[in-house]
């Protein structure tokens, strides 16, 4: 199935670049991903949690960034195994054009999944694959606009959302703003309540 | 409304509306399935399915499974191939039809998405499926064959090398010079007509619960399955042990439609696995892997001709059918049945003589298909039907007008199609008559004129229709197959004068017991409620096949009516000994011994039966009661014993939005000797509606890399009450001269002509816009296609 987007992103090109090329970032914008180790040049392994309707799986797989031009363009493919879900893949094409007030970027995707996944509608596999790339997109224009903080104490929400994997020390050092807006997002009504009662930090 | 059946009491049931002695039972929660029985010690099992349609299995590491909590045992192909040996679902009168060997685990190689890779076993159902989160396989992709149109293709792969290609079966038929009457005729119509991929879907899916105990080598098996008889048959060859040590129970049934009739892997791995761990196992597919794994059917992608003279009469057809089965034949009964009934059935209500047919079978890395519930009628019907409705624009007669002119006569009989089907004795004539009258079809006409007038699209169209039932050996059982075309009854006349009867035939929700209950009330002369009857147990019912291609009352229902009068005859010499009369001046009505004159009622039964069993001391020396009869009945007449029938659907298409509106639909069928009216007529509506599914709704979409994309009930779409119409049920009775009985099969005709109807009503509908549809299954996406507006 293929899909597409658009994010205005208030930076330079420049730094959309940057930040496109970094790893911790990328991280960071893939929601539910647990891991990226390097594993050559512009290639990564990955563990993410993924749901697609009822079906929840732990996906290892591969991330490689290919066809790279320079300040403009680059193609994102990534395949990963979730055991008895099935598999996924996707390709994506990211392209960056100057834009009144920063960067546009876009995105052209195409992703195929198989097993358990496929099986469950492509009726909810295209809206779940259309919501990642969107989720992911938007996370990554938060990050590179580097908006101002929605939450106090950002280390130490970032901190609490995993206590057991805390933020690599750069992500923390660069990121925190908009790492902690995406770990006061992810926190439930229960977690916000018993911190509000004073009984959790 | 029935002729009286010789032999019989003159008041019998026989042709009367019986209340379903289970029906309560099931209403009341109270049925027995498969997944309701709990067995010491049993284990929980599940399976690790391939998620690619074609790979190589390069590794599968169970170690992390192995240390899952619950886990008792964890296994793959290879693992359970040392108990379970493969099979090849070929049968020897489908001359060089081939399949490869098929594992109850794929061993080296899944070849669908959704066959199992591994298997798990654990405390419970949850744990095994935590466990198989923890499997690693490592796949290797392989191409897939999907699409059946290229399958044969010189550059598709060949799913199994050492078969050679793809094909897994080819039949031709040929009745010479059809070339010429094509070339000669006035009228040539021709088209091609495609038909979805589907499946049955049962309430309760497949579900099994396998037993070995080691010390007697005994294995027991719980299993939904119509043919308890022909599995038990299968479990003792692959598992290599005695068939006398194998018993096979099928307890309450929640659907079968021919879904459970055939050898499954995953209950072939089941029974394997058993008989390694020496314990009970138990497996309920769910509903996704119940549309993975449960066999499909019906993918057909056919062109057709016929040739018509300048009066309408019928003068040749000519048949292509391409389907495709998936990567393995099904075993035993094969996936050639299908296309080989299509071959066998086109054109078969009607009065022609040249026929030249082609069918290929071939495999596909899809789930494999068989037979499903009115097996290939639907495709010959919709096939048939389409073309001659064709014709009918064509030279502009009226749809009912041609098939009058070409309906075999009903005083035609015996009768052999093109094709080379022997008709006993068909009503199609009658049938139509009484269609007509029926749904009032000069009146129809005339309001779907006016509406039209008016923007209101509807449409009519009319399918006749041939049936396969009460099949005698030549389906299976001269292929090989170790199938029986017999089944039996045991009567057991107990000491309070009921009657227990035990049959091969089965239930899955049809109404069986009711129906062999019925007979043997009749016959023996008992009330129904002093009837008990058992099915599903091989260790305790006669042999015999069980219940598919609509046998259940013409077989199972004869081989019950035989054992009725034999008892009764025993009762009457019983009763004579008791009475020192004669037996042939007695009669047993209504459980009492009367005279047969004048209906003085002289003992009960229940006295008859006392003495019998408990003072056979007061008898004459020389006369042994025999209270228990058993008897058996194969139908050897006729390769089957058709059936006819004729349907109606009247519809509205909104032009605008594609939509099709079901108005009402109407059946007029002859199977022989009604037995039971409601059942018979509620198994018709159920039919339509089954085939009403195949023709608006259902089809299990593919991508072309072989993923399954709608095995959910949320994504599959199956016919629901809404938007079902009402249906009026007629019946014409011929019976077959086959059976005392006189039943032929009901089961089926019902799928068998519904699409092809709609189809035609359909176009009828879209007749003012030139337009047609002929690709199953008919959605408003297809029909705005049809009429441009796409």
């Amino acid at each position: 199935m293929e899909f597409s987007g658009q994010q205005l992103i208030p930076a330079p090109r420049a730094l959309v670049w940057q930040k496109l090329n970094d790893m911790v970032v990328i991280k960071d914008c893939i929601a539910g991903c647990e891991s990226v180790t390097e594993i050559g040049p512009d290639q990564h392994e990955l563990v993410m949690v993924a749901a697609v309707g009822p079906v929840k799986a732990k996906f290892k797989g591969k991330l490689v960034i290919s066809e790279k031009m320079e300040g403009e363009s680059y193609k994102l493919a990534g395949e990963g195994n979730g055991g008895i879900a099935g598999f996924g893949k996707m390709t994506a094409l990211v392209t960056l054009a100057d834009a009144e007030g920063g960067t546009t970027l876009s995105y052209k995707a195409d992703a195929t999944v198989g097993g358990k996944l496929a099986q469950i509608g492509s009726r909810l596999v295209q809206a779940a694959a259309n919501k990642f790339a969107d989720d992911f997109f938007k996370k990554f224009n938060e990050v590179v606009s580097l908006g101002a903080p929605t939450v106090a104490l950002p280390e130490e929400a970032a901190a609490s959302a995993s206590p057991d994997k805390p933020l690599p020390v750069d992500a923390v050092k660069n990121e925190t703003a908009s790492a902690s807006s995406a770990s006061a997002a992810q926190e439930s009504w229960w977690q916000r309540f018993l911190r509000a009662l004073g009984l959790v930090k | 409304m029935n002729a009286p059946v010789p032999g019989l009491a003159p008041r019998t049931l026989i042709g009367t509306d019986v209340a379903r002695p289970n029906a309560k039972r099931l209403l009341a929660g109270r049925g027995a399935y498969v997944d309701d029985k709990r067995h010491p010690r049993e284990l929980h099992a599940a399976f690790v399915r391939s998620p690619h349609a074609h790979a190589r299995i390069v590794r599968i590491d169970l170690t992390a499974a192995r240390k899952s909590p619950g886990v008792f045992w964890c296994g793959t192909g290879a693992d359970v191939a040392k108990a379970v040996s493969p099979w090849v679902g070929v049968l020897s009168h489908f001359k060089g039809m081939k399949s490869a060997p098929q594992y109850a685990v794929a061993v080296e190689r899944a070849t669908w998405q959704g066959e199992a890779v591994a298997v798990i076993v654990a405390q419970t159902r949850a744990q095994a499926e935590d466990a198989i989160a923890l499997v690693e396989v490592d796949y290797e992709a392989l191409p897939a064959v999907t699409d059946m149109r290229t399958a044969l293709d010189a550059g598709t792969p060949v799913i199994h090398p050492e078969l050679g290609d793809n094909l897994a079966f080819t039949r031709g038929v040929d009745t010479g010079g059809v070339p010429e009457v094509f070339a000669k005729a006035h009228l040539v119509v021709e088209e091609t007509f495609c038909f979805g991929r589907h499946t049955g879907v049962c309430l309760e899916p497949r579900a099994i619960t396998a037993d070995f105990n080691p010390a007697e080598q005994q294995l027991t098996v719980w299993l939904n399955n119509q043919a308890p008889h022909m599995m038990r048959d299968i479990f003792a060859k692959h598992l290599e042990i005695p068939e006398a040590h194998v018993r096979v129970i099928a307890p309450d049934v929640g659907g079968s439609f021919g879904i459970k009739v055939h050898v499954y892997p995953d209950e072939m791995a089941i029974v394997g696995i058993a008989k390694l761990l020496g314990r009970p196992i138990r497996y309920v597919a769910d509903r996704l892997e119940s549309f993975a794994t449960d066999i499909h059917a019906r993918e057909h992608y056919v062109k057709a001709r016929l040739a018509v003279d300048k009066d309408g009469g019928f003068l040749a057809f000519e048949l292509d059918d391409l389907t495709g089965i998936g990567p393995y034949s099904v075993y035993p009964r094969t996936s050639a049945v299908e296309g080989n009934q299509v071959v066998n059935l086109t054109g078969g209500p009607y009065d022609f003589k040249h026929y030249v047919a082609n069918l290929r079978v071939v495999f596909q890395n899809k789930t494999p298909t068989c037979q499903y519930r009115a097996v290939g009628h639907p495709i010959a019907v919709a096939v048939t039907e389409g073309l001659v409705d064709l014709a009918a624009q064509k030279l502009g007669m009226d749809v009912a007008q041609i098939r009058r002119r070409n309906l075999i006569a009903d005083d035609k009989y015996p009768f052999t199609s093109a094709s080379g089907m022997k008709f006993e004795g068909l009503s199609h004539q009658a049938c139509l008559t009484k269609l007509l009258k029926l749904m009032d079809y000069d009146g129809l006409r005339a309001e779907q004129k006016a509406l039209r007038a008016k923007g209101i699209y509807r449409g009519i169209g009319l399918a006749a229709l041939i049936e396969v039932t009460n099949p005698s050996a030549a389906f299976y059982g001269v292929g090989g197959a170790r199938i029986s075309s017999q089944d039996g009854c045991t009567l057991r006349l107990e000491p309070t004068g009921w009657v227990t009867a035990l049959t091969g035939v089965t239930e899955q929700g049809q109404g069986t017991e009711a129906m062999i209950g019925q007979v043997v009330a009749s016959t023996v002369g008992v009330p129904m409620e002093h009837v008990r009857v058992i099915t599903g147990d091989t260790d305790t019912t006669p042999y015999g096949g069980g219940t598919w291609a609509s046998r259940g009352a013409g077989i199972g229902g004869e081989a019950a009516l035989q054992a009725g009068l034999s008892l009764k005859a025993n009762i009457l010499a019983l009763a004579a000994a008791i009475l020192t009369r004669d037996a042939a001046t007695l009669d047993l009505r209504a459980s009492q011994i009367v005279d047969v004159q004048t209906g003085e009622v002289l003992l009960p039964l229940s006295e008859a039966a006392r003495i019998g069993q408990y003072r056979p001391d007061t008898l004459p020396r020389n006369f042994q009661p025999e209270l228990t009869v058993s008897r058996q009945y194969g139908q050897r007449d006729y390769p089957f014993i058709f059936t006819n029938g004729i349907q109606a659907s009247y519809l509205e298409v909104d032009v605008e939005t594609g939509f099709v509106k079901l108005l009402k639909h109407w059946m007029v069928e002859d199977c022989g000797t009604v037995i039971n009216p409601q059942l018979v007529d509620e198994q018709l509506r159920g039919g339509i509606v089954q085939g009403l599914g195949g023709a608006l709704f259902e089809e299990c979409l593919y991508d072309e890399s072989g993923q399954l994309l709608n095995a959910t009930m949320a994504d599959y779409l199956v016919p629901m009450a809404a938007e079902m119409p009402d249906m009026v049920i007629g019946h014409v009775e011929t019976p077959t001269k086959s059976s005392v009985l006189g039943a032929k099969g009901a089961g089926e005709a019902g799928t068998a002509g519904a699409p092809a109807a709609v189809m035609n009503a359909i176009n009828d509908a879209l007749l003012p816009f030139s337009s047609r549809v002929t690709e199953q299954p008919f959605t408003p996406e297809k029909i705005l296609r049809a009429l441009g507006k796409v």
